[in-house]
């Protein structure tokens, strides 16, 4: 008996140091002058293009995959020793991540300043400072069959009209394809707030977002939404659409008009009939329908100063990652148009300028982690406003959005 | 049985007992130096503890009872208690967004976020270098304030024409048909490389920037390349690019007093730029005060530097930190999560209650039917009632999104209907009690049939034989009996779907909005509406009033259940 407990514990200890230093040696052999970029792992690939030697200015870079909503909630609860120097994610990020310290506020050269496009930039202001750059933009389009609809409209009332006909005629089984569904989807349906003369929140002078200018229901809103009332009447716009229904509905010719972003550039052209990336036409004369536009870039993390690598991680996001020589051919390995000017012009697949041009002058989508009470309520407005005969007035649907979103954000 | 475990009482049982305790000593020893790096000295006493005392168990020949209990004990606290203590923890605090570090955490982002450039900050061109006795400097030049400020041409054309809008068979895409957009956007000087034109006239002063300030450095002394960009100053040792990783802290801790009262700070390896703060943190009184408007902020006790004056004036980020009771007395004052609590709750209530009675007893009614000895086909409709089961969940819900859809949906089409199934609020109720059925029916369905092959035939026979009819045998003899042996699986089962967040978050959103609440839909359940105001409503993520929510939910799930199970209990002392 006693000689099995001394073999046991022998054993065991032998087992226990054997695995332990296995274990141990990489946790204590942290690589020095390596800067971890934190990507999301469905377009990892992408990234590598543009690291193909894994280096930059003598660092070793080191890309980390990692789910897209991962990658901002795990800044927040992830250890020191394995955290990531910069992260490439979406600008909406900002606002949450520079609230909560988990980003570095960055001091951008002037000439990068000027390099970048203004409005792809904006979406990484916060308070004060700047706290990204901005590589890729993206934002929806209209897209239209030209077999259906040889002759573009000019008005969103003609439009109407041509949409409503073609229906009538038994030509189209859904007359204006843009997706919402129960929950609602007030990014796709920003290009008809904008449209009628809305907006979410307004701009401080410097180009952040203002919280305490909330303009979901805005005067010149008021005045139009009578118009949200007629589309949901003449069922031009009808919340039941989900994105598959509506996807569906376009590729099979079944709709005229479809409301989606260059994520769908490969899709679009493989479709059998011809079509035209435009933006929506405009409902109320002198104001252009504009979509969101959503900005991905690099941001400087708090633990580059602790991995002692915050300047080399400054120039790579400031420097390296707004130059041409990163986004175009990131650009052509990702699909979303460059946010430095000069990448952006000279960009040749067709379907990016075309989708850059609809959204040409949008405004990001807003930064502030108030923004997460304006999705549901704006896109419940949408849907109660255009789910058929049961719908609630605009005018009333809209004023509860606004006064909700008001209260939420205090 | 019994051979089995003699056989486990030898060598193999010693090697995956080496192998366990090997596994376990192992890790414990990985987390050692993270442990002693972070300083986390009671983690590392609860660890050196729990490793010694689980190898004592196991290493001893006694204790036996205590070899079977620890593990299940050690799986319990990792698995229940822990997430259970750390959610209560968390109500009782404000984590939340802007509020996740500690309070020195937050200072010191305060204080890097509030060195700002100013309007009119002067940046530089930088080349690192070393003096004579071997110090690291910085070769500052000047960059041109008019550099670049030409008038903006990108800025106000619009790249409509000439941009492509047509695709499609037939058009050659290859080659846009113009390239003016292109020319335009180029023109304008954009080029990131462009530092500064090397106008002999009126070159750029040179300086070098050490910690005591700036030195003009004489232009004669000024070593430049053919395009005139700086490339060193005689007397100074330009630090090679291959060095520059080598130094980025020390780089990066260069403090360089400037002209306007800041700090000349390296921003990259090639630039820098002077920077003043904004808010100055003093530890004496432990607050900020804003250089430029003289407001003080101060702890307001609630985790956040703010203006006493205008307690909506916060400097960001915040601190995680203790709030007593706020959390739980906002779900009783807060009039915005007061007034659905109370329809939400019924719903709940009703949405669970409703789904397990009618799976159940459905469930049990298909038993009993395919229960019949010598049925034909009995295994292929079985097998075909548990199907459902068999699929993902979160696959069923979403195809019944779209079969239930109100336009669109292959049920109203098919039977040419217009049910509003997910658009009004009462139909759309019926909708998720439908699916949930639907998602519940085979579960029951197979706990029936096997708890009704466990009642014995003879006391059903020996009903009859009183003179009992069918419906006397069921619901005096096999319902009791179903019911002692099905009630905790009742119970679960009720407590699951009042947490069923997928098949309401999935199938409805909680959805459709209903007039007057803000934030709760007409299919919302509690738990789902926690969701919607601890993440979807307000300034971001609330953690801590979500936990507070949780423990509410905790509380009335667990007094229920407690109920059931009392109940049952009595049930089953009255039958025996």
């Amino acid at each position: 008996m006693r000689r099995t407990l001394r073999t046991v514990g022998i054993s065991t200890i032998a087992g226990a140091l054997g695995f332990g230093a296995l274990l141990a040696a990489p946790a204590v052999n942290a690589a020095p002058n390596t800067i971890v970029i934190w990507v999301n792992q469905d377009r990892i690939a992408n990234y590598r293009e543009v690291f193909p030697t894994n280096s930059y200015a003598g660092y070793t870079i080191q890309l980390v995959g990692k789910e897209s909503g991962k990658i901002r909630s795990d800044l927040a609860t992830v250890t020191t020793d394995s955290a990531p120097d910069v992260i490439v994610g979406a600008h909406d990020w900002t606002g949450e991540l520079a609230a909560n310290g988990s980003i570095i506020k960055l001091n951008v050269p002037s000439a990068t300043v000027k390099a970048l496009a203004p409005t792809a930039l904006n979406g990484f202001r916060y308070g004060a400072g700047i706290y990204g750059i901005p590589t890729q933009v993206e934002n929806l389009a209209m897209i239209t069959n030209k077999n259906l609809v040889p002759k573009a409209p000019k008005t969103f009332q003609e439009l109407s009209t041509m949409a409503l006909a073609l229906k009538k005629a038994g030509k189209v089984e859904i007359p204006f394809a843009v997706q919402q569904s129960a929950g609602g989807d007030a990014y796709h349906m920003y290009p008809f707030e904008t449209g009628l003369g809305g907006y979410v929140f307004g701009q401080n002078a410097s180009g952040s977002v203002n919280v305490k200018d909330v303009g979901i229901n805005s005067p010149r809103f008021q005045k139009n939404s009578y118009m949200i009332d007629e589309w949901n009447k003449s069922g031009l716009i009808n919340s039941k659409i989900d994105s598959g229904i509506a996807q569906k509905a376009f590729t099979d010719g079944k709709a005229p008009f479809w409301v989606t972003g260059p994520w769908n550039s490969e899709l679009i052209s493989k479709l059998p009939f011809k079509v035209s990336i435009t933006s929506v036409p405009p409902m109320v004369k002198g104001i252009k329908p504009l979509p969101f536009l959503g900005a991905q870039g690099g941001m400087v993390t708090k633990f580059a100063v602790d991995h002692g690598v915050q300047t080399g991680a400054n120039a790579l996001v400031t420097q390296f990652m707004a130059s041409p020589e990163y986004q175009l051919p990131l650009a052509a390995a990702d699909g979303r148009t460059p946010a430095n000017k000069v990448a952006a012009a000279k960009v040749t697949n067709p379907y990016l300028k075309a989708f850059a041009a609809a959204g040409y002058g949008a405004t990001p989508m807003p930064n502030v982690p108030q923004m997460a009470s304006v999705w549901g309520a704006l896109g419940g407005a949408w849907v109660n406003s255009t789910k058929g005969a049961s719908a609630i007035p605009a005018a009333k649907s809209f004023a509860q959005a606004q006064a909700t979103v008001v209260k939420a954000i205090g | 049985m019994q051979s089995w475990i003699a056989r486990m009482g030898g060598t193999p049982a010693l090697v995956i007992k080496i192998i366990f305790l090997g596994v376990l000593n192992a890790a414990a020893i990985w987390a050692i130096p993270a442990i002693l790096a972070n300083e986390a000295w009671p983690m590392l006493i609860i660890i050196v503890l729990a490793t010694a005392g689980l190898d004592f168990i196991f290493l001893t020949k006694r204790f036996i009872p205590a070899k079977y209990v620890i593990i299940g004990a050690t799986l319990l606290t990792i698995f229940q208690l822990i997430p259970i203590g750390y959610t209560v923890s968390v109500a009782f605090t404000n984590y939340s967004t802007g509020h996740i570090g500690t309070k020195q955490e937050a200072v010191t982002a305060i204080q890097r976020d509030a060195l700002s450039e100013g309007d009119n900050a002067q940046q530089y061109d930088m080349l690192p270098a070393y003096n004579e006795s071997q110090s690291l400097v910085a070769i500052l030049t000047e960059v041109p304030k008019d550099a670049g400020t030409a008038p903006d041409a990108t800025a106000s054309t619009e790249p409509d024409a000439g941009v492509q809008t047509d695709f499609g068979p037939g058009t050659d895409t290859g080659a846009a048909p113009s390239s003016s957009t292109g020319s335009d956007l180029t023109s304008g000087t954009n080029d990131l490389n462009t530092t500064g034109v090397a106008d002999a006239g009126s070159l750029p002063p040179t300086y070098i920037g050490t910690p005591q300030g700036l030195n003009l450095v004489p232009p004669s002394d000024v070593e430049r390349d053919a395009s005139g960009a700086v490339i060193g100053v005689a007397g100074y040792a330009v630090v090679p690019a291959s060095d520059l990783p080598a130094i980025d802290a020390d780089l990066n801790q260069i403090r360089i007093p400037g002209p306007n009262g800041g700090f000349i700070t390296p921003q990259s390896f090639t630039t820098a730029t002077e920077l003043t703060p904004v808010v100055i943190y003093d530890p004496a009184t432990d607050s900020f005060t804003n250089v430029q408007t003289g407001v003080v902020y101060t702890d307001n006790g609630k985790g956040s530097f703010t203006d006493p004056n205008n307690p909506d004036d916060e400097l960001l980020p915040g601190w995680k930190t203790g709030v007593g009771l706020k959390n739980f007395t906002s779900i009783v004052t807060d009039p915005d999560i007061r007034g659905p609590f109370g329809f939400v709750f019924l719903w709940t209530f009703a949405y669970a209650l409703l789904t397990v009675v009618l799976t159940f007893f459905i469930g049990l009614g298909l038993a009993m039917t395919l229960n019949k000895p010598g049925m034909k086909g009995q295994r292929t409709y079985r097998s075909m009632l548990i199907l459902p089961y068999a699929v993902p969940a979160f696959l069923s819900v979403l195809v019944w999104a779209g079969l239930l859809n109100d336009d669109f949906g292959a049920l109203n089409s098919m039977f040419h209907t217009t049910i509003p199934w997910l658009f009004d609020p009462t139909w759309a109720k019926v909708s998720c009690l439908l699916v949930n059925l639907w998602l519940g029916i085979p579960y029951m369905f197979l706990i029936s049939t096997g708890a009704l092959q466990a009642i014995p035939s003879e006391m059903q026979e020996a009903a009859r034989v009183d003179g009992a009819r069918q419906w006397q045998v069921f619901r005096l003899v096999n319902l009791p009996l179903l019911l002692i042996a099905l009630t905790p699986l009742l119970v679960a089962s009720f407590a699951f779907n009042f947490n069923n967040f997928n098949n309401i978050y999935l199938l409805t959103g909680g959805g459709p909005a209903v007039e007057g609440s803000s934030v709760a839909g007409a299919t919302d359940i509690l738990i789902s509406y926690t969701y919607k105001i601890a993440f979807a409503a307000g300034k971001g993520n609330d953690y801590g009033l979500a936990s507070a929510i949780s423990i509410i939910i905790f509380l009335i799930v667990g007094t229920i259940s407690a109920i059931s199970f009392a109940r049952s209990k009595a049930l089953q002392e009255e039958r025996t």
